[in-house]
């Protein structure tokens, strides 16, 4: 869209138009006799104020304090100066040369206030399911990103790591899941405009609030895109007074959480002989295997990593308004080699007052490299056998090691030196920004304008030559590969708001108008036999190998909007809330584009009644119920039109190109909705020393997106996207929070609990069926329910007849699954247990959900006397974990002698246990043991101590005269302890998921890749920090 | 001041009117996605029929069609490497059941989609008038496909949502096959009138006129013989006599081999499929690769996991040369070369094609030019085996002549990954049929890899693989004479093939005529009977992905009841054994064994919006 604004003001018609407005908005002043006024605004403390707001009253004409809170105004004789400042009651006096005016502090202003969409709210008035989480919460985890630091501190909002790689992002679910197809990532505001970005780019430190908007009552006025919830996040700005500097940073070394438990050379060749013993061709050394070698090639290769964190911000008042700006950077190198993270920010913000006019900018900038987000060396250290050694007879270092299988890998320890050979680069380049005018038009009414300009480019090289472990160890040419992404958003918000108190009353109206787009391109090159290393990926075109390949892709998909919310508090004892949101969008099909989106809620402030008046230990009670319906706009753009995709073929030796019909044009398709209640109860004890929020919610998603896969025969290639199938959710949130000491003899102690359970059903299906097994989604389950074959143990000795009933070949030592008796085929069983039929794919089950039963956080804080010792964990309870380690997948348990082996508690004859199988024994798909993919569920109960911080505050006493306001010193370290882990205590692994089930493994099975498991990837670390805060 | 308020109400009061004005926001211009509307064009006609070509990849190269063709056969069955209960096991001993995914795959996957791009084809081009060629080759494709479906599953939808063999744009989720008869000889619409009008329209048509590689009148001839020969074959089976059928066959086939439009027999059998020596003028059809640009990056080219399209059914049938039979370093490595490639150890033949149907190994060249029988050092030349002495490149690490040889020791153990045989004074280790195992066996030379540019012998193989020779017309053409009950007929048309089996491009042209006088009095002296013809189709086609459907049409699947092979253990030599298939125990009784047709898939099933009873009825009658 082209913003003719400016030509359509020039137009007459409009000019008289807001002519007129001006007209009637500022009434003709009457001209008296003039004095100049000269005086001085102080606080309570006596202390000056500056830029407070002196204005003759029922004019404009007014001027702001100055550093030492002086101002001077002419005004008629007698003239009324009405004098304010932000967290100061306004005052009304009558001008006199030389006069003193002491601003009272307002306390109802301290009030803790939160922000809801496109607006804030006194937190007694809020009716809908509102979660805030402070900077000083967000700083207790020093993390790269504000996600992970957020993880385990707010009940319903559950934040799991996608990968364990420095740069990687997290996911965060808010009430569970409820799209099968569609995304489950909430809406993320950045100061006020909706985050088209990487959470990434941000510096926690520049964060001032989060705040989580759960319930559809609070998420309804975004409409289409409220139904996961919205994560507001408020940026620092600059606040009134002297110039401060503030100074957050700190460094640390990033060690090892633990090893891969992998067998060592003598617990790989005993294996080796049982499977040997078993038939395995796989049971026999391999060429270069050595008696008396043992390489424990993690060690060889991991090495201990730094993180660096720097943030400084520098922030003032000035006249009239106020400015923030800093800079910041991170870098964090992994405990593997040619990984890390680096990021350089620059942020500032601008406010300034001009009379009736309040304008605004932020900007956030940020250049980010991640290394390696393709590189990682963890299967080949884990596969290689630790009886080969890194170097031959000679003490040279070997290239390539030859394993038993005849399989052949570069050696590991070149990943440590792989010099100009290797480069796995990611650039990035961010810039938020938004900008703003308000304009008080009259008597509490507002009209304000954002605007909102961001763009994300982000450009990726990769470059392997033969002889890196990286490629194949028989790689003849180097690859190379690059691309570049841009993403272009633009906002345009129109805002009237308008808030009065009339007596008991109060009311809070906002109406708004919006558009925003956002445009996206893409394009990436390959090539290989690049003519020197050392060009790497930066000129494809020097290649002796094949011609360049490109390609590109592009989208742009718009939104409009309609919205209006009106919020009635009476006696501050009783509120209602209603808003009404009306989205159009350009991803739909012709006439599906548009819908309207309701929300109702109300509060009820009880301790405000008459009758609780005398329980004076009762600080607040709270009941809150709202309504409110959203949507999941997340349909890729030009889903409706059809598609044909295009193949290669040859002719000749030449590539020739072809198109097939692929997909076919659905003029159906609309959006999910989801219906949300939530019920909440809030209370508050002596003061509010305990704190206590509980809440219910039930969500209803229909017309779910669903990839609807047509029967071959309709000869359509593509799933077909439409509107069925239902899911539902339920759950609680607990939060706990209580101050247990309050300065008791010096000493402070508080302490927070949240908990929150959620129950994740599918209710209805594409057409009648209940199972939708490819998808592994089914009626009545969770939507991430596992579905496979349940393992009861092993065949032992005794059973051989059983086992050789239940699968070909079956013997003991195999894993032993069990027949499912309600939807399998019929079987029965003779009186020694030998069952009339093998096992099929009718006996796989649902066997689990990696849901926890319960999940949360909680964290404690104790000081005394500027000493400060703070502890932060999360739980979860029950559920199940997923490690492709142990599965079939990760080829790294085929207990076959072939790789390396994780360190399992194999079956033998002489360790009849019922947990591994014996190596050698019948195999089933991939090489592996049969039902192997049932070895890699856990139990994924966990509690998990996240960090541990020990701070000294320097007293002022110290500081004196140095300038500085405020020092706070503090070592950290993070995952120091996992309690309760039934993975853990075998493993030693940290239980936290690191891959999707796609990634990370060697070949990709049968677990739906959404769940989240454990794979090869980058280990998770322990990191020990020492940190500074400073202010002057 | 004033002015920033003045600007900021003028933007309140514009902005609706500009944004209302600008409601193309919620339009949609696809910038990176091609739409159907394409097809209407004369440029997407032809583009969607070089998909169809493209599509060709899917079926021959990849494993599992080349499984579902081969597994159960006497040709072959399973090797080491393949699991017992794994999809490939359960194929082999015909234990398979409707969730067999890999025995489902012609159907499952997306050939009913380059079906119905062949209706598109067929239907835009006869609306925007495209040439006639254009539209023969597209008919042929989609009758050649649609044959494959039915010999392999039974009747099949000939009307995919939007009519019969029209191109269906709507998104159905039901489906209702045609009969047998329906599929074959539907009045217009059926296979046989569809290829009848492709001969027609593809008159004239000679090889690579238009593009290389592209269907010509000869392919459509050598589909149309085969159809009718099967035709006919299912009426016979069926209490009809398939006379009229055989007969077309016959003349089909017979036409064809006297002008077969520029395609002819190789000179030496092994040149047909030597790989430097690809897309032969022997080749009526095949799935082109090639390391052209663009091409290995998508379509799998990579270390050779079972990616759409990649060829790799050449690892299948390799046995494991490449790990030493003693220890050490083995001193043969894989290689991107047809002698070695991947050794997958999917699939090895069976005793009794080594020994029987390539009993004569000196005057029929045709073993020679199918199996491998020597493997040479290619690295570490010199190294230690452990057995005596060491190897220079280029000797022979392993020999496996296809007899037995005189002196040649019992298997013994010398301390690498499986026992081996050994001569007397020879450092190489040897495998007689005898103690062939599934994991060491002649490896399918015909079919190995050829990757010159990129090397990788993990990749995929970048060879095209042949779909039709210009030889199975012949066969064809025989077995319908026999049929008929013309063996004359039947021996006219297999002499030719006999009398280039017996030319060795090494040999004098006396040695080269006296075996051509062995081969043709064998010949002679043979009974012509529908299994002469099967044990001479292994002799011309061993291996190439034809043999199920063989077996099938002729009711012969008695033939893979049984067969030898010496299972394989690392340790001790295992001797000799007769296996007999489960599923096939008793199957020279069962002429309507439900082995005959393999299962709808049960996925597909599971994705039809029907009622069970219909989804019931939906499966092949004896697996329901």
């Amino acid at each position: 869209m082209k913003l003719t604004c400016q030509t359509l003001i020039g137009n007459r018609a409009c000019n008289m138009l807001y002519a007129l407005v001006l007209l009637v908005m500022f009434p003709v002043m009457v001209i008296a006799q003039t004095v100049t006024i000269k005086g001085q605004v102080l606080d309570d403390l006596g202390e000056p104020i500056l830029g407070a707001n002196v204005v003759q009253v029922g004019t404009t004409n007014g001027t702001m304090t100055d550093l030492d809170g002086n101002f001077t105004l002419s005004v008629p004789a007698g003239a009324r100066l009405k004098v304010s400042f932000i967290g100061y009651l306004s005052q009304e006096v009558t001008a006199q040369n030389g006069m003193t005016i002491n601003l009272a502090e307002d306390r109802k202003a301290l009030e803790d206030v939160v922000v809801i969409g496109y607006g804030t709210a006194k937190k007694s008035d809020v009716t809908g399911s509102i979660a805030s989480v402070s900077s000083d919460k967000l700083r207790e985890v020093p993390a790269q990103s504000a996600t992970q630091a957020l993880q385990g501190r707010v009940a319903g909002v559950d934040i799991q790591r996608t990968s364990s790689r420095p740069g990687a992002d997290q996911q965060i679910r808010i009430r569970g899941t409820r799209s099968l197809t569609a995304s489950n990532d909430p809406l993320i505001v950045l100061d006020g405009i909706p985050f088209a970005g990487s959470i990434g780019d941000i510096s926690p430190n520049d964060i001032k609030s989060m705040d989580i908007l759960k319930d559809a009552s609070a998420t309804a006025i975004y409409g289409s895109r409220g139904a996961n919830g919205v994560i507001i996040i408020t940026t620092n700005r600059g606040k009134s007074g002297k110039a401060t500097v503030n100074y957050n940073g700190y460094v640390g070394a990033v060690t090892l959480f633990s090893e891969y438990p992998m067998m060592n050379a003598d617990q790989l060749t005993k294996m080796r002989e049982v499977a040997k013993a078993n038939g395995s061709a796989w049971g026999v050394a391999g060429p270069m295997d050595e008696a008396g070698v043992n390489t424990d090639w993690q060690d060889e290769v991991f090495k201990t990593g730094m993180a660096n964190s720097h943030d400084i911000t520098i922030s003032a008042g000035t006249e009239g308004g106020s400015y923030s700006f800093g800079g910041s950077y991170y870098n964090e190198s992994a405990v593997v080699p040619n990984q890390g993270y680096e990021r350089f920010g620059i942020r500032a913000t601008i406010d300034q007052k001009i009379g009736r006019v309040r304008v605004g900018l932020t900007t956030q900038n940020s250049y980010s490299i991640t290394d390696g987000e393709n590189s990682s060396p963890i299967y080949n250290l884990l596969q290689t056998s630790p009886n080969i050694s890194p170097y031959d007879e000679a003490g040279n270092l070997r290239d390539v090691l030859s394993l038993n299988s005849s399989d052949k890998v570069v050696n590991p320890l070149i990943y440590n030196n792989v010099g100009e050979k290797h480069a796995d680069r990611r650039k990035s380049f961010a810039s938020y920004n938004s900008l703003f005018g308000e304009v008080d038009i009259w008597d509490g009414l507002k009209y304000r304008l954002n605007v909102g300009l961001n763009y994300r480019q982000s450009k990726y090289g990769q470059f392997n030559a033969p002889g890196v472990p990286y490629l194949g160890y028989d790689a003849i040419f180097s690859s190379a590969a690059v691309n570049n992404s841009h993403t272009t958003n633009w906002t345009l918000e129109n805002l009237l708001t308008y808030d009065k108190e009339f007596g008991k009353h109060r009311v809070s109206a906002t109406a708004m108008y919006s558009a925003e787009q956002t445009e996206y391109e893409y394009s990436t090159m390959s090539a290989s036999g690049i003519t020197a290393d050392q060009l790497q990926y930066y000129n494809l075109a020097l290649n002796s190998d094949k011609a360049v390949v490109g390609q590109g892709s592009h989208y742009k998909r718009g939104l409009m909007s309609w919205m209006g919310r009106v919020q009635y508090v009476y006696d501050n004892k009783y509120m209602f809330s209603a808003s009404v949101r009306s989205d159009g969008s350009s991803v739909l099909a012709e006439g599906k584009k548009w819908h309207t989106y309701p929300a109702v809620s109300i509060g009820w402030n009880a301790n405000r009644e008459e009758f609780l008046k005398d329980f004076d230990w009762l600080s607040n009670l709270k009941l809150r119920i709202g309504y409110g319906q959203t949507s999941n706009q997340a349909v890729s753009p030009y889903q409706t039109l059809g598609s044909m995709a295009m193949v290669y073929y040859t002719v000749n030796g030449n590539q020739v190109t072809g198109y097939s019909p692929y997909s076919v044009p659905n003029d159906e398709l609309g959006w999910e909705y989801t219906s949300n209640w939530n019920y909440g109860l809030d209370l508050g004890f002596w003061n509010n020393r305990l704190t206590a929020a509980f809440e219910f919610y039930t969500q209803h998603t229909k017309d779910l997106l669903l990839s609807v896969t047509l029967p071959a025969s309709s000869g359509i290639q593509s799933s077909y996207l439409t509107n069925i199938g239902e899911t539902k959710n339920r759950g609680f949130e607990l939060t706990l929070n209580g101050i247990i000491l309050d300065d008791y003899n010096g000493w402070t102690w508080s302490l927070g609990f949240n908990f929150y359970r959620n129950h994740n059903e599918i209710t209805q299906l594409a057409g009648d069926s209940d199972r939708d097994i490819a998808n592994g989604w089914f009626v009545g389950e969770s939507i991430d329910a596992i579905y496979d074959y349940n393992k009861v143990g092993i065949y032992q000795v005794g059973e051989e007849a059983i086992a050789a009933a239940a699968h070909s070949g079956g013997k003991p030592g195999d894993i032993k699954v069990s027949y499912n008796l309600e939807d399998g085929d019929a079987v029965t069983f003779d009186a020694n247990g030998v069952p009339s039929r093998a096992i099929n794919a009718s006996d796989r089950q649902i066997i689990g959900t990696p849901d926890g039963d319960l999940q949360g956080g909680f964290n404690t804080n104790v000081a005394w006397k500027g000493f400060d010792l703070g502890i932060v964990g999360a739980f979860k309870f029950g559920g199940i974990l997923v490690s492709t380690l142990h599965g079939s997948n990760g080829y790294l348990n085929m207990l076959s002698g072939r790789r390396g082996n994780i360190d399992v508690d194999y079956w033998t004859v002489d360790n009849p246990n019922n947990d591994y199988p014996t190596p050698g024994g019948t195999l089933g798909g991939q090489d592996a043991p049969i039902y192997a993919s049932t070895l890699q569920y856990f139990d994924a109960t966990y509690v998990k101590i996240r960090t541990i911080s020990l701070g000294y505050t320097l007293p002022k006493s110290i500081l004196g005269k140095t300038g500085i306001s405020n020092c706070r010193v503090y070592a950290t370290v993070t995952n120091p302890f996992v309690f309760f882990s039934d993975f853990h205590s075998e493993t030693g692994m940290d239980p936290e998921p690191n891959s999707f089930a796609n990634q990370n493994v060697a070949a990709s099975g049968s677990t739906q890749s959404r769940v989240l498991t454990i794979g090869t990837n980058t280990p998770s670390t322990r990191n020990w920090i020492f940190g500074l805060s400073l202010t002057f | 001041m004033k002015n920033i308020a003045k600007f900021l109400i003028g933007v309140m009061v514009a902005t609706p009117v500009v944004m209302t004005s600008c409601s193309e926001i919620l339009d949609e211009t696809p910038r990176s996605t091609i739409t159907p509307q394409l097809m209407q064009t004369d440029q997407g006609v032809e583009l969607a029929l070089t998909s169809v070509y493209s599509s060709l990849r899917y079926f021959w190269g990849p494993v599992s069609p080349y499984y579902v063709m081969q597994y159960g056969t006497d040709e072959s069955t399973y090797g080491n490497l393949v699991g017992a209960g794994s999809e490939e096991y359960l194929m082999d001993e015909y234990t398979l059941t409707p969730e067999t995914g890999r025995a489902g795959v012609y159907w499952s996957s997306n050939m009913f989609a380059y079906i119905n791009t062949c209706n598109a084809i067929i239907q835009n081009g006869e609306a925007g008038g495209a040439d006639a060629r254009l539209l023969g080759e597209a008919r042929t494709l989609r009758a050649f496909y649609q044959f494959l479906l039915v010999q392999l599953y039974g009747g099949i939808p000939l009307d995919l949502g939007s009519g019969i063999q029209a191109y269906n744009t709507t998104a159905v989720r039901t489906s209702t096959r045609n009969t047998i008869d329906e599929t074959y000889n539907m009045a217009e619409y059926g296979i046989i009138p569809q290829l009848e009008k492709a001969v027609t329209e593809l008159a004239g048509s000679t090889r690579n006129d238009r593009q290389a590689g592209c269907v010509t009148q000869a392919f459509a001839q050598y589909v149309l013989a085969k159809v009718y020969l099967t035709y006919g074959w299912y009426l016979k089976n069926n209490g009809g006599n398939g006379q009229e059928f055989f007969q077309k066959a016959y003349n089909t086939a017979k036409a064809c081999v006297d002008n077969p439009g520029g395609f002819a027999l190789e000179t030496y059998y092994h040149d047909v499929h030597d790989a430097l020596n690809d897309r032969n003028a022997e080749i009526l059809l095949y799935a082109d690769r090639s390391d052209a640009a663009g091409f290995s990056a998508s379509e799998g080219d990579s270390w050779g996991t079972e990616s759409a399209k990649g060829n790799i059914q050449s690892y299948a049938m390799r046995p494991w040369f490449d790990t030493g039979f003693a220890s050490g370093a083995s001193p043969c490595g894989r290689a991107a070369e047809q002698d070695y490639g991947r050794p997958w150890r999917r699939m090895a033949p069976t005793y009794e094609v080594i020994t029987r149907i390539f009993a004569d190994k000196t005057n029929d060249s045709r073993y020679d030019g199918t199996f491998q029988k020597v493997w040479k050092c290619n690295q570490n030349g010199g190294s230690a085996n452990g057995v005596s002495t060491t190897f220079a490149l280029g000797d022979t690490v392993i020999y496996m002549p296809g007899y037995e040889i005189e002196g040649a020791s019992e298997p013994q153990h010398f301390g690498g990954s499986y026992p081996v045989q050994t001569l007397p004074g020879k450092n190489y280790g040897v495998f007689t049929p005898k103690h062939m195992t599934r994991e060491n066996f002649p490896a399918l030379w015909k079919q190995g890899p050829y990757n010159p540019l990129s090397g990788n012998a993990n990749s995929s193989s970048l060879r095209p693989v042949d779909i039709a020779k210009l030889s199975e017309v012949y066969l064809i053409g025989a077995e319908a004479a026999v049929m008929l009950g013309n063996t004359e007929n039947a021996k006219a048309l297999i002499r030719p093939l006999r009398e280039r089996a017996a030319n060795r491009e090494e040999n004098t042209a006396a040695q080269n005529e006296a075996a051509k006088a062995v081969l043709l009095a064998d010949l002679e002296a043979q009974t012509i009977d529908i299994d002469f013809i099967l044990d001479e189709r292994s002799r011309e086609l061993f291996g190439e992905g034809l043999r199920w459907l063989d077996l099938a049409r002729t009711k012969k699947l008695s033939r893979a009841k049984t067969y030898s092979i010496c299972p394989f253990d690392a340790s001790t030599a295992q001797p000799l054994t007769t296996y007999t298939r489960p599923g096939l125990s008793n199957i020279e009784n069962e002429p309507n064994s439900k082995y005959y047709l393999h299962p709808i898939p049960q996925t597909f099933i599971d994705a039809l919006d029907m009622d069970d009873a219909s989804k019931k009825a939906y499966q092949n009658e004896l697996w329901r």
